[in-house]
């Protein structure tokens, strides 16, 4: 028979030992967990910044076309001013579009009247898509013309 | 605590049941105790970093391609219709609207009307603003219909306009389903906020 203190050692190495086991298979599993969720958050912020390269795209149209009919309706060209007067209230908070509507208000795009139809071009236009902290983003040139 | 101290001290000094001279077993203790908090230390730092690093991911892919540009036929949501009071707005937007509240069903009805007469088309619409799973799957099944708590169901037709609950349109999804014409959507608001549809907008099918 071995002296007590010395089994005390023992068994509390065990249950180091034990507990250290219990902790990695649990590592284990919740990592397994956390992958599925990782990769569901990033599917959806790749989601999210499809979205916003579509929307960025049509809003800018949508806004163009407007100022034109009423370029047409009061029988003038419109141009800059009209675009940004009118994009003011039709910014609805849409996430991820802040960058447009930002140079929309700074003017740093190109809208003018020639060779017959309005063209647009607005360059590098940050896109972004993000859920918690993963954030994936790019930059696009926005660039079309309406009659 | 001083208790516990001596027992700690005589239980590593009792190791494989010889005694060890009091200063050694006193000096491999304080460095058994250095060794355990930096052990503790760095597995502390490397949790941290596997926790923290995997989520704080930003990936910028520089120039992107302008994949929508040129298409004259844009998605259901992003279509643009002339709403009363606030002029063009995106299809997307309007719904958005009235799921923020201030907007009426008759006022959706009415609007998604001018859309529908401006190209002679039909169109059939749920939305959604609760829940993904409810509108997009658990709608032709009815098993997540729990979950559809401010749906909102349209049709235009050629010679009516039908405006319901889920449970009146039930059908006719299916059948649009069926025929692989269904269309899902999300349309992303602020800080969370989406809009899940459901829709067929298109030529008129023969009822």
């Amino acid at each position: 028979m071995i002296n007590k203190k010395g089994q005390i050692a023992m068994a509390l190495l065990v249950a180091v030992f034990l507990v250290v086991s219990l902790v990695t298979l649990g590592a284990f599993v919740y990592f397994d967990k956390d992958i599925k969720v990782q990769s569901g958050e990033l599917s959806q912020v790749i989601q999210e910044k499809e979205f916003v390269n579509d929307y960025v795209y049509w809003k800018a149209i949508s806004i163009g076309k407007e100022v034109v009919k009423k370029g047409q309706s009061e029988n003038r060209k419109v141009g800059i001013k009209d675009y940004q007067e009118f994009a003011k209230d039709k910014n609805y908070g849409v996430k991820g579009a802040e960058d447009f509507f930002s140079k929309v208000e700074n003017g740093e795009f190109i809208f003018e009247f020639e060779d017959g139809k309005y063209n647009f071009e607005m360059k590098k236009v940050r896109i972004v898509g993000d859920k918690g902290l993963n954030v994936i983003s790019s930059n696009r040139d926005l660039k079309f013309s309406l009659d | 605590m001083g208790k516990v101290l001596k027992f700690g001290l005589e239980v590593i000094m009792f190791q494989g049941g010889q005694m060890h001279n009091r200063k050694g077993v006193i000096g491999f203790s304080i460095v058994s105790f250095v060794s355990l908090i930096a052990t503790i230390f760095i597995i502390g730092i490397f949790l941290f970093l596997s926790f923290t690093l995997s989520k704080t991911k930003g990936i910028d892919l520089g120039d992107s391609e302008c994949l929508s540009c040129g298409f004259d036929n844009p998605d259901l949501l992003f279509k643009s219709i002339d709403v009363d009071g606030k002029g063009e707005v995106l299809v997307g937007e309007f719904l958005m609207m009235y799921h923020r509240g201030g907007i009426s069903n008759f006022m959706v009805e009415s609007q998604l009307k001018k859309l529908v007469d401006k190209y002679n088309s039909c169109l059939i619409l749920g939305h959604d603003s609760k829940s993904f799973q409810g509108i997009w799957d658990g709608a032709l099944t009815g098993s997540q219909y729990k979950y559809l708590q401010d749906d909102f169901f349209l049709e235009f037709s050629k010679d009516y306009v039908r405006v319901g609950s889920y449970s009146e349109f039930r059908a006719k999804f299916s059948e649009y389903d069926k025929k692989g014409l269904l269309k899902k959507g999300i349309f992303f608001g602020r800080d969370g906020e989406k809009i899940y549809t459901m829709s067929y907008y298109g030529g008129c099918l023969n009822d």
